[in-house]
């Protein structure tokens, strides 16, 4: 399984990495959307799976979304949304552009796993 | 701001403040915190915030001392206090107050958008025409943090990203 | 009052006892933290005094501290196997028994969790038009309370609910979220000792009596299985833990495999009435 946490906080992506390489994951990082997209292009790797803040520099999490859903080699990528952006409205508009699930930050490591299973992408044999 | 918002506020700030040290500080340890703590007018070196723009016009300032803000380093960055650079710490306490920002303009007037946060010293840290709405001191490992909801301001509009 | 090592024990050994829960020297942190709201509430100056008027003190004294103690993040649709078993397996079959609302009583309703999800579930699973009533209850009025509120805070909305579930069936309140009314008119709640004779009670189609049997000695598993057949409909479905079973307890109830669980069902019609003798 392959992840990228996308998100601006240097110890946001630390806790994310973490957390997915402790269910198995190989991580890949990027400090906001543009890097994450420019990234994902020039090594050609599509992720099974993108954390993706919403408050970043130069390409804000929407943005990411919203391009990924028109590039046709990533349709695969599932992508959750880790913010603090917590309004009803914001949470629709994110899985309106394309999102898969919504995690709201603050959140516990068994949140974050819950919301994995969900999307079929806790590999077996981890448990929360 | 009239009294009825910000006391509904401060009711929101101090539950956002708990939910935000259990979650990410103070882990399945459940070190002693204390929510709503007094307000001792503790001293403060840094303060890290983000500015909301729109509906509601203002800022979200957490503030505390030097060695409180390696804590929060050490613990966000799983290192040792004495091993965080001051990059982490900025890195760090500017998480804090992106969660913490992000969960409190929820319950404000909507739409808004949030700023990326910004940390400097308390000592030039300047927040020009803006009133306070209201405050929740936290007490954790024996440091105050004051979580400060402000309102109003020019400089709201500073350093604002799009959301 | 300090909270002595003693009264620490003390304190870990009722949490044992009533609720099988291992706290360790070392959790006095968590004892401290978890305790003081009940201290502050029963008039104790100190969560030391409060473990101290344990030992003389009332059984609902003991019950708040086991609760506070015990407390925990809940899932949604916990466990998942029973939501889906809930869809797949049961409400065909209840939908073909009748026109009546679909019945359901979620037995140990703890923060409220359960009875929710089983309302999101039935919100859409049935037919256009096809209502259903779910009862919640518990044993603590804390729960209870919790319960009838229907307000989570954001750490626990991020417990496995899912995100389109999260802005279909709540809205925000204050720093929390809020089943919306259309759905919590469909709920009730109540309080209710398993572990007693049981207050009249319509009969239900389906019971989730989960990971409630595991805290219970044989003799009341056999009981409190007795009680809950007596309450569902002929041909009606129970649901247990994932670690619960009624084999070895309980030879009435017809096991179904379901996917990598199983689920119980009552007797399509009464083979023999089981008359109330054991009391726990």
């Amino acid at each position: 399984m392959l992840g990228i946490v996308i998100d601006d906080s240097r110890a946001m992506r630390k806790i994310l990495r973490g957390l997915l390489a402790d269910l198995g994951y190989e991580v890949l990082e990027a400090g906001n959307g543009r890097e994450a997209l420019d990234l994902l292009q020039s090594t050609g790797r599509v992720p099974d799976l993108a954390l993706v803040d919403w408050n970043m520099p130069v390409m804000t999490g929407l943005e990411f979304v919203i391009e990924v859903r028109k590039i046709t080699e990533m349709r695969q990528m599932t992508l959750m949304m880790v913010t603090t952006e917590s309004e009803h409205g914001q949470i629709v508009r994110a899985l309106a552009a394309g999102a898969h699930e919504y995690v709201i930050k603050p959140f516990t490591r068994d949140g974050i796993i819950d919301k994995l299973a969900l999307l079929g992408l806790v590999p077996v044999g981890v448990s929360s | 701001m009239t009294n009825d918002l910000s006391t509904a506020v401060e009711v929101d700030l101090d539950m956002i403040a708990e939910q935000v040290w259990s979650a990410f500080l103070n882990g399945d340890n459940e070190e002693e915190t204390i929510f709503a703590a007094p307000d001792t007018g503790a001293h403060t070196d840094l303060a890290a915030s983000v500015a909301m723009v729109g509906a509601y016009e203002g800022h979200l300032v957490v503030s505390c001392s030097h060695k409180a803000s390696r804590d929060v380093a050490s613990v966000l960055f799983a290192m040792e206090p004495d091993e965080v650079t001051p990059d982490d710490v900025g890195d760090a306490l500017g998480e804090l107050a992106n969660v913490l920002g992000g969960n409190v303009k929820s319950v404000l007037p909507s739409p808004s958008q949030l700023s990326l946060p910004r940390v400097s010293a308390t000592a030039h840290e300047r927040w020009p025409g803006t009133v306070e709405v209201c405050r929740t001191v936290v007490r954790w490992r024996d440091e105050a943090y004051v979580v400060s909801l402000l309102s109003g301001g020019q400089s709201a509009s500073n350093n604002t990203q799009g959301a | 009052m300090e909270m002595t090592p003693a009264l620490f024990g003390y304190v870990a050994d009722l949490v044992y006892r009533e609720a099988g829960m291992v706290l360790r020297p070392g959790k006095e942190y968590l004892v401290e933290s978890r305790l003081k709201p009940v201290a502050k509430l029963t008039g104790h100056d100190s969560v030391g005094s409060l473990a101290n008027a344990l030992r003389t003190g009332t059984a609902a004294l003991r019950t708040q501290v086991v609760e506070a103690l015990t407390i925990n993040e809940t899932s949604w649709f916990r466990d998942r196997e029973p939501f889906a078993a809930l869809t797949d397996t049961i409400l065909p079959d209840v939908l073909a028994q009748s026109t009546r609302p679909v019945r359901v009583w979620s037995a140990a309703c703890s923060s409220g969790q359960e009875p929710y999800s089983i309302a999101i579930t039935l919100e859409k699973a049935l037919p256009p038009g096809r209502g259903y009533q779910i009862m919640g209850s518990d044993l603590s009025e804390e729960m209870l309370r919790r319960s009838r509120a229907g307000r989570f805070n954001q750490l626990e909305v991020n417990r496995g609910l899912p995100a389109t579930d999260l802005v279909t069936y709540f809205q925000r309140a204050g720093a929390e979220w809020e089943v919306v009314p259309r759905i919590r008119q469909n709920l009730s709640f109540q309080r209710v000792n398993l572990c007693a004779t049981l207050p009249p009670m319509p009969k239900f189609d389906v019971v989730f009596l989960r990971n409630v049997l595991i805290y219970f000695e044989p003799e009341t598993k056999r009981a409190v299985l007795d009680r809950v057949r007596q309450v569902l409909n002929p041909g009606g479905w129970l649901l247990l833990g994932a670690a619960e079973s009624t084999v070895g307890i309980d030879s009435v109830f017809e096991r179904v495999p379901v996917g990598r669980t199983a689920i119980y069902r009552a007797p399509a019609r009464d083979r023999q009435m089981v008359k109330e003798v054991t009391q726990c």
